[in-house]
């Protein structure tokens, strides 16, 4: 178990700042939503704790457990136990799924285990994600349905074991049946041993995924925390309601 | 006009016409050839010869003939006692040729190409030098003139080979020729796959390959043509290799061009007669400071004549390549169609790789015809992806490098060849 802390951060693309001071602690254990209108810096969120090299920290710190993330590489972030599930992952050519999962297994574990001895493993997971086997033969993410590419997704999730998952938006291009395979397999990698971040434009994907703390942001920030009750809240309301008493009210 | 002329190369040429025993067309071939080399300039950039440095090519140099030595283990191990046949060409000489006496008893020739300019003249002088020209280039010229060994392949009429005829060219003298032709004929409906591999060991000096691979497919013959490059950093080689494609004959290339300091090699189909089909699959890898030169070529004259053209490319480090693709259908190839795709992948900021694409349709029945080349960096999105995963920076690359290969490499049709792709790609890639 290791928390996952943000403090003050600012993060700047293409040179305009998108983070404004963002501040958030997961403990394991914990589900955290966030949610917020479009262009509101969520993705730009997952992208920086992740380590993409275009999102350029200009303040703050963010820690997982011990270690300063800012100072370590993508790979490393991985391996120290930080997951993030893409909005749209990539599609990868000629670089079949069973290779790639037993890399990234093999790259985050530690381990050095060869095609035959990692097939079981990789079976029992995407059996509990109800994938058929032949999908391990396919190529990363190519020519996947917007359901097949999020299923591949929590997929990763499962035998990479990650302390903190950042679920980027896994809600969206999917329909009833597909979130509700995406959250229940979620659910069932829910554990005292792992925090878990769901970034969602929407409260549908709360409904499955059920958080201990929802957080509202806007503008490069978090505006508001709650509980669930919160989503419901916005729900209804929508966000101009939230916009309005941030706008009246300035600093929450 | 500058001119580049060993003096070891003309009474090289002498020599070899009095040596070999050489009569008639045959002589007449090789003076002609040493006539035009003498009297023609370096290859030009408005000749289709760009970005290759060809001055820097040893020819004043050059060491013509070298003595025979035996099969070097290197090659011998790589024979496939699965195979048909095989023959080596090592430095000046062909130290091996075998046939299945099972062939052989059908009629099938294998030998090297001038034993059969001896022994079967009949069979080579209609074909010798007829798809490639003495003075297409200086450097044509040059393998006409000193064109020792090689290879002569003949398989009759309606004879199926079922394992693959292993062709083996070897260079390990410094400053060196290394001057093999290969000639094959295919009568009727015949059927075989070929493989051809060749490699240098140079200790770090030069030599000059300038070899040529001519083949004759009869009506309805069926032949696969596949070559793996592999020379030491020090060869410079120019290759090409052509077919005659007859009547609802297919042949098919695959290669595989990964060594050599400056290479250029060509694969070209001349679809004379309706109902010929021919496509050619090539991979190419340059690194370090090594220029490429890789073409493909489909000439339709025949109607009902169809082609396809795949080809991948990876570029890293300094080295330069250009890969030119052509779709030709000439005028009264009706129904005829021409398709090319090509990819580049380039791995280093001074890595440098051209694309050019070509349709040249004269005829205005066609069935179809089209191509598409893209030329790109590793997408960085696909970088972060895999890292994202725990995976390292330059296994992340090999992933990815692999994976465009693996595309092309399916198409590959023996095993070996796909194997040793794959192989020899790991290996340029440093891992």
């Amino acid at each position: 178990m290791a928390d996952l802390v943000v403090k003050d951060l600012h993060v700047n693309v293409a040179g305009k700042e998108v983070l404004k001071g963002f501040n958030l602690t997961v403990k394991g254990g914990e589900v955290h939503a966030i949610m917020g209108p479009n262009g509101t810096g969520k993705t730009t969120l997952s992208m920086t704790l992740a380590g993409h090299p275009r999102y350029a920290v200009t303040q703050g710190e963010a820690f997982l457990g011990e270690k300063n993330l800012l100072e370590m590489e993508v790979d490393e972030r991985a391996r120290e136990g930080l997951f993030l599930a893409f909005q749209y992952p990539s599609e990868i050519p000629g670089v079949p799924v069973k290779n790639f999962l037993r890399q990234a297994y093999n790259s985050v574990k530690g381990t050095e285990m060869e095609v035959f001895e990692f097939y079981s493993i990789m079976q029992e997971k995407m059996q509990m994600m109800k994938m058929d086997m032949s999908f391990a033969n396919r190529n990363l993410n190519e020519g996947f349905s917007g359901g097949e590419k999020k299923r591949h997704e929590i997929l990763q999730m499962a035998l990479l074991e990650p302390k903190i998952a950042i679920l980027d938006e896994t809600d969206s291009g999917l329909d009833i049946d597909a979130l509700k395979v995406v959250a229940d397999g979620v659910n069932s990698l829910r554990g005292p041993e792992l925090g878990v971040l769901v970034i969602t434009h929407y409260h549908r994907l709360l409904e499955y995924i059920e958080p201990d703390f929802v957080h509202v942001m806007m503008d490069g920030r978090i505006v508001r925390s709650g509980g669930p009750e919160l989503a419901l809240e916005l729900e209804e309301k929508g966000y101009d309601w939230i916009r309005s008493e941030v706008s009246v009210g300035g600093e929450v | 006009m500058s001119q580049v002329i060993s003096s070891a190369i003309e009474p090289a040429v002498q020599d070899l016409a009095d040596r070999l025993n050489e009569t008639g067309w045959a002589k007449e071939l090789r003076l002609n050839a040493l006539e035009a080399y003498n009297e023609m300039d370096l290859p030009k950039q408005d000749e289709g010869w760009r970005n290759l440095r060809l001055r820097e090519v040893p020819l004043d140099s050059l060491v013509p003939v070298t003595e025979k030595q035996a099969t070097p283990e290197l090659i011998r191990s790589r024979f496939d006692n699965q195979s048909a046949g095989v023959v080596v060409h090592f430095n000046s000489d062909v130290t091996e040729a075998q046939l299945s006496p099972e062939l052989a008893a059908k009629g099938v020739i294998l030998t090297s190409l001038q034993d059969a300019i001896v022994n079967h003249p009949e069979k080579v002088e209609p074909y010798l030098g007829k798809l490639y020209g003495v003075r297409e280039s200086k450097f044509a010229a040059l393998h006409y003139a000193l064109r020792t060994g090689g290879a002569f392949l003949y398989v009759p009429k309606n004879v199926v080979i079922d394992s693959p005829i292993q062709l083996f060219v070897y260079g390990d003298a410094q400053n060196a020729g290394i001057f093999n032709h290969t000639l094959i004929v295919a009568e009727a409906f015949s059927q075989f796959t070929v493989f051809e591999y060749s490699a240098s060991e140079l200790q770090g000096g030069t030599n000059i390959h300038s070899g040529a691979v001519e083949i004759f497919a009869r009506d309805g013959a069926k032949v696969t043509y596949s070559a793996l490059q592999n020379f030491a950093a020090g060869t410079y080689s120019f290759n090409p290799r052509r077919a005659h494609v007859g009547r609802d004959a297919e042949v098919k290339w695959v290669a595989g061009e990964l060594g050599g300091k400056i290479a250029r090699s060509e694969n070209t189909s001349y679809l004379e007669e309706e109902g010929g089909s021919s496509e050619a699959v090539i991979v190419f890898f340059a690194s370090e400071e090594q220029s490429l030169d890789v073409s493909a070529g489909m000439i339709h004259r025949g109607r009902h004549t169809a082609s396809n053209i795949v080809a991948k490319g990876v570029m890293k480090d300094k080295a330069k390549t250009i890969w030119r693709g052509l779709g030709h259908i000439q005028q009264g190839s009706k129904g005829a169609s021409t398709y090319q795709k090509e990819n580049s992948l380039i791995l280093s900021e001074d890595a440098k790789g051209d694309a050019i694409p070509g349709l040249l349709i004269e005829e205005t029945d066609v069935v179809g015809a089209g191509h598409a080349a893209t030329v790109g960096r590793i997408d960085e999105a696909h970088l972060f992806y895999l890292q994202s995963r725990g995976i390292d920076l330059s296994q992340a690359q090999r992933m990815i490098v692999e994976g465009f290969f693996a595309t092309i490499t399916d198409l590959m049709p023996l095993e070996t060849v796909r194997k040793e792709v794959h192989t020899l790609v790991d290996r340029k890639l440093g891992w």
